[in-house]
């Protein structure tokens, strides 16, 4: 059961988020803590249950927000999208596993992934992660009403590659053979622009939610532009002119000190936000995701989720305050966040300390 | 073909990811009765060091070092069976190592174990989504001298800590050391949950195993 949504609050928490994208400054900095399964904790489901019932998910995202008071993005969905879709197996999270994950990829051999046949707009509609999305969208919309946004969830090109033929095999193809690698990302780029246009067509616009993150610390600068970035950025336009857009989020999840700032080269509209996870094993430093990214695109925290599980509420007050500080004032907006998914088991009484920082510190001057 | 030129050939090979080569002069040096454990270890072994230097400082990366392993593999396949029943079971230290349970996230774990097994050292892979009890139940049947843990996930690191515990309650932490690893993993969660060390990534994996090693047998 859940309490009554007040509508009023609700509007004002998605005003506060959206005001960057259309060119105005909100009153302050947007707590957006990216509490996703941790929602569904709060509240006493079990996390099988959230990735199971979309819908349950979405409510428990929104209902977070409003018990925070926070401008959490609604967003419900996991990192293994379309593995289920092309053949392979996931397993839901059970026991102290976060999210789905993959347990078998669609293809055993390499021979079997050059094979595959990219599915049609009508053939991913049907499938069993686009039927979980849709009902998630639905349960979005129905309780936002006219300030539902509807999102996609592409996730990364080289990730799809992955799904298809397993982590190490798609890495390992960097080298082994580069030319069927590029094969499979020409078919995983259509894969993704078909996700984007699919939500698009439906609703007539969609948020892109995409991400870097297999070609991370793993490839050199130069393989990540030949292997990742350049297939992102096809894909994205791709999808712009397909209808979907413009809305983006650059999801860099993960250690990123080599590629990061190679993400300049990627589109970017009025209404992209840029999110620099990790540098190592810390978070990036906000002034330097500014100075590349800060006169170009609204920028996202990133809030160590270690800290947030093994943290204090005391030091991550004191984190998040220092960012936000330190960031709000950046000249496309900044939104206070996490460097990724707050882990679901992590203290409540962290969340609410990182919301609290941002409402003592993120007051912003009228435009 | 003398034997420094295969060992040469063999390191040069793996560092170069060239699997036929590999297999190629594996196969001279069973056929010129060179000593196996020789080959892999000074051959194949000291490829794999080489590979380790240049991930360290920044020079190959993953995709670089998989095709490597996949030629160094395949001059093991060839050289394992004709290793002197004396050299069999030698070993730096005996190693279970494995993902933490809840967490799929394998590729950083398959790197250590490249690494580790290149170095000489005997691992056993328990492979991912461990429970706590099988890492202490192999690390008291098999007495092994280190448990090697990795995870991805915030989520799962208490897991690691329960390892920690089960090897007291077992009464044999005094007997094995503790190495951690994985991206949220740091120096501040190996003192909390009191293992012995934690390692970056896969090169350094190697040279924190071997200084365990040392600790461990005074």
């Amino acid at each position: 059961m859940f309490a009554h949504i007040f509508q009023e609050k609700l509007e004002e928490r998605i005003k506060r988020s959206n005001a960057f994208f259309m060119g105005e400054v909100p009153d302050r900095t947007p707590a957006s803590p990216m509490c996703m399964g941790q929602a569904a904790i709060m509240h006493g489901y079990t996390l099988y249950d959230y990735y199971t019932k979309p819908d349950l998910g979405i409510d428990c995202i929104i209902h977070a927000s409003q018990m925070l008071d926070a401008e959490i993005l609604p967003m419900w969905l996991y990192a293994t999208y379309w593995v289920e879709d092309y053949g392979g197996k996931l397993k839901m999270p059970v026991g102290r596993m976060a999210a789905p994950a993959m347990i078998e990829p669609a293809c055993k051999t390499f021979e079997e992934a050059d094979s595959l046949e990219v599915l049609d707009l009508k053939e991913l509609s049907n499938g069993p992660t686009m039927q979980r999305h849709w009902k998630a969208l639905e349960r979005a919309e129905k309780i936002m009403g006219k300030y539902f946004a509807p999102w996609s969830f592409p996730y990364e090109v080289f990730i799809q590659v992955a799904y298809w033929i397993g982590p190490e095999k798609a890495v390992l193809l960097v080298k082994k053979d580069p030319k069927l690698l590029h094969r499979l990302l020409k078919k995983a780029v259509e894969h993704c622009v078909n996700v984007n246009t699919l939500v698009a067509e439906r609703y007539g616009s969609s948020f892109i939610a995409c991400s870097s993150l297999l070609t991370s610390n793993t490839l050199s600068r130069e393989q990540c532009i030949e292997f990742n970035i350049n297939y992102m950025s096809e894909m994205i336009s791709k999808s712009l002119k397909n209808g979907a857009g413009p809305g983006i989020m650059y999801h860099l999840c993960g250690d990123h000190r080599v590629d990061w700032d190679l993400h300049t080269k990627v589109p970017i509209t009025p209404a992209t936000l840029m999110h620099v996870a990790y540098d190592g094993k810390e978070p990036m430093d906000i002034k330097k995701v500014m100075s590349v990214f800060g006169d170009k695109c609204a920028i996202l925290g990133n809030i160590d989720t270690a800290l947030m599980q093994l943290g204090t509420p005391a030091e991550v007050y004191d984190k998040v305050k220092e960012q936000v500080l330190a960031a709000k004032e950046s000249p496309k907006g900044y939104l206070a966040c996490n460097a990724c998914e707050i882990p679901p088991f992590a203290p409540v009484a962290n969340t609410y300390a990182f919301v609290q920082a941002v409402k003592d510190y993120g007051q912003l001057p009228k435009a | 073909m003398n034997n420094d030129a295969v060992l040469e050939g063999l390191k040069k090979a793996v560092v170069d990811g060239d699997e036929e080569t590999c297999k190629d002069l594996a196969n001279k040096a069973i056929e010129s009765g060179m000593d196996a454990y020789e080959a892999i270890m000074d051959g194949c072994g000291a490829g794999m060091a080489v590979c380790s230097e240049l991930y360290d400082k920044g020079d190959i990366f993953v995709p670089e070092i998989l095709m490597s392993a996949e030629a160094m593999y395949a001059a093991m396949d060839i050289l394992k069976p004709h290793i002197k029943v004396e050299d069999v079971g030698k070993s730096k230290g005996k190693i279970v190592i494995g993902v933490i349970e809840g967490d799929l996230h394998d590729i950083g774990k398959n790197l250590v174990k490249i690494m580790l097994d290149a170095a000489g050292f005997e691992i056993i892979d328990l492979g991912r989504d461990v429970p706590a009890d099988d890492f202490v139940n192999t690390a008291k049947n098999d007495k092994v001298d280190i448990v090697a843990m990795s995870t991805l996930m915030t989520t799962t690191m208490p897991g690691m800590l329960d390892v920690v515990r089960g090897l007291r309650d077992k009464d044999i932490r005094e007997n094995v050391k503790v190495l951690i690893g994985g991206a949220p993993v740091n120096e501040d969660f190996v003192s909390r949950i009191e293992a012995d060390a934690q390692a970056e990534d896969a090169s350094k994996a190697v040279k924190v195993a071997s200084r365990l090693i040392e600790e461990l047998r005074g």
